[in-house]
């Protein structure tokens, strides 16, 4: 059989977009099934989520249960973004985290080059081929969490506040992919950062926190390069009614650079080991 | 080779291999410290105009997630991930004939990789402390003497402890519950997320019979001069019972999986 009734030319441009969301069903459903396989993993990844969730809850009203506002944040509007925080990461571990997890490994492993041979582009492949269907209860409880917070506030909830609530939280999760997804490609040259995932998620974790606690150099190193601000407390900002439109455009426009600059260093960083390895 | 110098060795090649993966030293620092150098920062935002909250003053809950920093960088060992690996992939067979025990390996190991730690982050360690100079608490002068005491049989304890978790991969398929659960438990009970008089009575009550409380909140108090002779003391005590404990613990636990893994054919 010719190569051509196998698989479309080796030309880039007909993978369209058509092709993509096909492929990434696919992704969908084999990773569907994985869940019902492996039911066990199902059961104790629940029991750790549990843990971490009530553990970050646990942190926020700790300290109000000594005081009442943090750097001008109530109670609830605390609690909103700790939930938000666990939507954000709910939808990271969904999407993102069985990939960017392994992916060190498969880069200082070499096992590249099945990948990088494909039509498909390597990052879609590499960054969405499997969801993690045991992170639903983190919605769930992040969900139960964000009503009861959003109760403690006692204050009205618009359309037009929730969409852009909605959107800034996406903005957030584009903004997390990126930044993991160009640490993740430093294991080009560094061997053995399989731990940095780790310290990547404690510092995202730092932004259940109202980012107005800090002051100086750290407050612009949280709009700016480590923008915990605006990941986590300008979704909730917004919802609150207390974003001002220029934040938004500024955390649009923040999303865009990391992503650009994510594809870039792969794009990059990909040429090189092709080169190197060929 | 004498015994010093059997260990001598081995202390090298750790001290080597740390500085060749000084990267991943740096991180697993940082992982463990991250969030104790921002606690102050929340609770200063949190205190807003008061005085006091809970016996702490403002200079006071500051320095005590410093120090808690500085503590939690000398005697937190990691030996469970790297035990869970060899003992699921068999490798820890290797080291159940050896002469050198693989206890001892992982302990001196992470005791040279404590002791780099601490000098790797002084400078780092000084710089945050300067930045939070005027909350600084400064100790009584007979202190480092103590802490350094303490610093020691905490860190025997922790590494005791640690290792029987560790070696809880004999029986389970997946740990890493089992280390999560235990690594929570720490964070909770240990004064790491905040000083114990913050907690609920109820979760107070349950830290008085773990051995947590003598790891980081233990050592911290002291220094901040919050405890009287008396309960320096008795703290002192209470440590050295938790060491004995962890140490039959962990020998407990290691032979009943050593048998328990040859049993399976390892």
């Amino acid at each position: 059989m010719a190569r051509k009734d196998i698989l479309p030319l080796a030309d880039e441009k007909v993978l369209n977009t058509k092709m993509y969301i096909k492929l990434y069903s696919q992704f969908f459903k084999t990773s569907f099934s994985r869940l019902l396989i492996f039911r066990k993993n199902f059961l104790i990844y629940n029991l750790s989520s549990i843990i971490w969730i009530s553990y970050y809850i646990f942190s926020i009203e700790i300290i109000f249960r000594h005081v009442d506002s943090i750097a001008g944040w109530s109670r609830g509007e605390a609690l909103l973004i700790v939930a938000t925080l666990f939507l954000i990461d709910g939808l990271r571990h969904l999407f993102l985290r069985d990939n960017l997890r392994y992916l060190p490994d498969q880069i200082t492993e070499g096992n590249l080059d099945l990948i990088l041979t494909k039509p498909v582009d390597s990052q879609f492949w590499l960054s969405l081929r499997w969801l993690n269907f045991n992170s639903l209860n983190i919605f769930v409880i992040g969900g139960l969490l964000w009503a009861y917070a959003w109760r403690l506030t006692s204050l009205n909830l618009t359309a037009v506040n929730f969409l852009i609530y909605l959107l800034l939280c996406l903005c957030g999760l584009v903004i997390i992919y990126s930044a993991w997804m160009i640490l993740t490609t430093f294991s080009f040259w560094f061997l053995r950062i399989d731990n940095v995932t780790n310290l990547f998620t404690n510092v995202i974790d730092i932004s259940r926190y109202p980012m107005s606690i800090f002051k100086g150099v750290l407050r612009v190193l949280v709009f700016t390069l480590i923008p915990l601000a605006v990941i986590t407390n300008f979704p909730v900002q917004a919802l609150i009614g207390k974003l001002n439109v220029m934040n938004l455009i500024y955390g649009l426009f923040l999303m865009a650079v990391f992503f650009v600059s994510a594809r870039l260093f792969w794009l990059f960083a990909v040429k090189r080991y092709s080169s190197a390895s060929s | 080779m004498t015994f010093l110098q059997k260990y001598w060795k081995i202390y090298k090649i750790y001290v080597s291999k740390t500085i060749v993966y000084r990267v991943r030293a740096l991180i697993w620092v940082l992982n463990d410290s991250l969030v104790v150098f921002i606690m102050p920062l929340i609770w200063l935002a949190a205190f807003g105009d008061k005085e006091n909250i809970a016996g702490f003053s403002k200079p006071e809950l500051v320095t005590y997630y410093l120090i808690l920093g500085l503590v939690m960088i000398f005697v937190t060992p990691h030996p469970e991930e790297k035990m869970n690996e060899q003992i699921k992939d068999g490798k820890v067979s290797i080291w159940l004939i050896r002469p050198f025990s693989y206890f001892k390996d992982f302990f001196f190991g992470d005791f040279a990789f404590g002791i780099n730690r601490l000098l790797f982050f002084s400078p780092l360690c000084i710089i945050v402390f300067f930045l939070y100079r005027n909350y600084f608490v400064f100790p009584d002068f007979f202190m480092p003497i103590l802490m350094i005491l303490a610093g020691i049989i905490i860190f025997f304890t922790f590494f005791c402890l640690s290792f029987s978790i560790g070696a809880m991969a004999f029986w389970f398929d997946n740990a890493h519950s089992v280390h999560t659960i235990y690594w929570f438990a720490i964070m909770l009970f240990s004064g790491e997320l905040a000083p114990l008089e913050f907690l609920p009575k109820f979760l107070q009550n349950i830290a008085v019979v773990l051995p947590f409380k003598y790891f980081y909140y233990f050592p911290v108090k002291m220094y901040l001069g919050h405890l009287t002779f008396t309960q320096i003391i008795q703290g002192f005590l209470i440590l050295i019972f938790w060491s004995a404990a962890s140490f039959f613990i962990y020998k407990t636990v290691w032979h009943f999986g050593t048998k328990r893994y040859s049993a399976v054919g390892g």
